[in-house]
């Protein structure tokens, strides 16, 4: 084989959910593995200046990353991420990431996959094929590289359910040693437990969401997140139909918040969405219609013109009005 | 206590469902066409980000349930082709009991009529399949008619005289809300094209073109999309609906050999139907636009999740085609002058671009 083909993962959406698994699967396939870099003030000028400003922070903030890779790959990977349960789909925005980042950053080329487990084979099929004929390679080894990257995504997914953050549970995933960063917490013992619930790739960019995590763990208070709980788990919270929306993505924001307030250890919720997000706009009729409720809750909603004193502010209310005895003891 | 029925509507959808609900015997309430109050009502309860549409249904079923409705049938696909309506209803249920209104939600599953029956028997034992296709097929019919007299109305504004156009309107919806039998419906839709022949016809080669694409709900709402096809009437616009309320149910027409040509030109823009009209509306871009017409409005509410998508990738199909597109995203903060504005404005420069180009 000569030079290895190149190919670029922008740190966006989808990667906080399946980065581990991407990364050995095409590693395995003899291609390199380029991600972008974190968030930073420019990536995200170079987003906004690229979408219309209807689209949530996330994906301008994606379109960011896909400008920063671009140059750097020879293809970027963008997969379109249909459906990964029966019966709940994900945002139409987020389906079609691939076909709006094609529209709007010209002279783009893309790597896709189709992820449907509504139409199994179909999208099997068409995936094979684009990697296949792309990476120049067949579909033996394409399947010995699935199998590794499964075991590798399960590691990680261990890792994430057991209460690590994404950073955490991806270096341990590498086989590193827990390290340092900015959001890990140094554990207070008795500060309130406060559950962080959202989209993965919102509260776990902690430039976009103002490094939330890390500001409340620099007050004191533990942190737990809605990725910590398994598909499974939510599944049985919201065993109910009508308790569940139409949205992947939002059936988990309403079975965490569900979870989280039945549970007896958690003090308080910050609930956080990016601006304008249609498929959680309904989400709080859910969650207020649910049993269960009744723990103090922040929903707080953050765009690119939001600022880090607003974020403050809020948190620290937040964080003392659950201090309260009356609000601890309801 | 009696079951009062309330259907969802759009444009005058009213009339079909009425004649639905008449024709399986269960008593409909009908619901006032949206007005100021509506939207008041909507926008006090419903949740900031939430779509238009669905603010301004919640202000219909509210209204709905001033004028006596306990029973609200609502539509829902669940389907990876539905958008954010698939949760309009509970939405606005658990909404609406949330403020002690107390009502029953019927929840329509479009893509199955057989589970319509089971919908309906719950509160009312005696309905069949026969009922209920039968009263699907005089709806359809009657919308069909109704979206012909729209078509008409517009053709007759711009050829002869507004005045005559609003009668014409005026006395075939009254017709076709008049009668529930098929065949009448049938001569009916027939008398219609006769007397539309004896009206000049518009020159539509001389006159400016634009297709209207967009939100179905929007573009075929009044209220919402600021009386949109009026306005380009009144300018002297030869306009047309490129999302029809028939696409709804109307399925065969997509299997004609034009129409897979051209989902296979929209499907290089965007690859699966991510929900809603996306893809409805990327077809029609280009179907218009490769019938030569000079210009596009799209229309859609703000934070509508299918169409700011379709916002997203229409620059690149403009582009591609060289059809000029106005996108105006709508919600209730628009300003009747600010959307008109935009539209004389987005007419001029397309009159400029034809004055040059010829």
């Amino acid at each position: 084989m000569g030079i290895p083909v190149r190919i670029g993962i922008p740190r966006a959406l989808f990667y906080y959910s399946y980065y581990p698994f991407w990364e050995t699967f095409f590693t395995e396939l003899d291609a390199k593995v380029v991600a972008s870099g974190r968030t930073n003030g420019k990536i995200l000028q170079d987003g906004l200046n690229s979408s219309s400003n209807e689209l949530c922070l996330p994906i301008k903030v994606l379109h960011g990353h896909i400008i920063d890779l671009k140059d750097r790959c020879e293809f970027v990977f963008l997969p379109y991420i249909i459906s990964t349960q029966k019966g709940s789909y994900y945002c139409p925005k987020l389906i079609a990431t691939p076909d709006i980042a094609k529209a709007v950053v010209p002279g783009l080329s893309l790597l896709s996959v189709d992820v449907d487990i509504e139409n199994f084979y179909r999208s099997l099929y068409s995936s094979l094929k684009e990697i296949a004929s792309k990476l120049r390679t067949n579909p033996v080894r394409i399947y010995a590289a699935y199998r590794m990257a499964m075991e590798r995504q399960r590691i990680f997914e261990g890792y994430v359910h057991g209460g690590a953050l994404f950073e955490d549970a991806l270096s341990m995933t590498r086989g590193k040693r827990k390290p340092e960063s900015a959001a890990s917490c140094p554990p207070a013992r008795d500060g309130p437990v406060i559950a962080v619930i959202g989209h993965t790739y919102l509260f776990n960019d902690a430039y976009i969401s103002f490094d939330l995590i890390g500001k409340l763990r620099k007050r004191g208070a533990r942190v737990v997140t809605s990725d910590a709980l398994s598909a499974g788990l939510i599944d049985k919270t919201l065993s109910a139909p009508e308790s569940r929306t139409h949205w992947s993505l939002g059936n988990r924001v309403i079975g965490a918040a569900v979870h989280f307030s039945r549970r007896k250890d958690v003090d308080g919720i910050i609930y956080i969405t990016p601006f304008g997000c249609a498929s959680d706009s309904l989400i709080k009729e859910y969650i207020d219609a649910n049993p269960g409720r009744g723990k103090p809750m922040l929903v707080l909603t953050v765009d690119e013109h939001s600022g880090d004193a607003g974020v403050v502010t809020r948190i620290e209310a937040f964080l003392e009005m659950i201090a309260r005895p009356a609000a601890r003891a309801g | 206590m009696k079951t009062r029925y309330a259907f969802y509507q759009v444009g005058t959808s009213a009339i079909a469902t009425n004649a639905f609900a008449r024709r399986i015997g269960i008593d409909a309430v009908t619901l006032p066409s949206p007005n100021l109050e509506t939207i008041t009502k909507g926008v006090s309860l419903a949740p900031e980000f939430s779509c238009f549409p669905f603010k301004v249904l919640l202000g219909l079923l509210m209204q709905g349930i001033d004028r006596g409705a306990n029973v609200f049938v609502v539509p829902v696909s669940r389907s990876v082709s539905s958008c954010q309506l698939a949760d309009f209803g509970m939405a606005q249920k658990y909404i609406l009991l949330r403020t002690g209104r107390d009502f029953d939600i019927i929840l329509l599953d479009t893509i199955r009529p057989d589970r319509v029956v089971e919908s309906f028997r719950k509160y009312r034992k005696g309905i069949t399949l026969i009922h209920v296709t039968e009263g699907l097929v005089i709806a359809a019919q009657k919308l069909l008619l109704l979206e012909g007299v729209e078509d008409r109305y517009r053709d007759i504004y711009l050829s002869a005289r507004k005045r005559k156009a609003e009668d014409f309107r005026r006395r075939w919806t009254s017709a076709i809300d008049g009668t529930d039998s098929i065949l009448d419906l049938h001569s009916l839709g027939r008398r219609m094209e006769e007397e539309c022949k004896g009206y000049p016809k518009a020159d539509a080669g001389s006159l400016l073109r634009i297709a209207v694409i967009g939100d179905i709900y929007s573009i075929n709402e009044k209220l919402i999309n600021n009386n949109v096809f009026e306005r380009l009437c009144d300018l002297n616009v030869y306009s047309e609906n490129g999302i029809q309320l028939r696409m709804l149910f109307d399925t065969g027409i997509r299997a004609a050999p034009e129409e897979l040509a051209l989902s296979c030109k929209a499907r290089e823009y965007l690859r699966h139907d991510i929900g809603g009209f996306a893809l409805e509306t990327v077809k029609s871009a280009i179907r218009y636009a490769e019938k030569g017409y000079d210009g596009l409005l799209h229309i859609y509410p703000f934070s509508c999740m299918p169409e700011v998508v379709v916002r997203n990738i229409l620059p690149k199909i403009g582009a591609d085609y060289g059809i000029p597109i106005l996108n105006l995203p709508i919600d209730e903060q628009t300003g009747d002058a600010g959307f008109t504005t935009r539209v004389e404005a987005f007419v001029d420069l397309i009159g400029f671009r034809r004055a040059g180009r010829t």
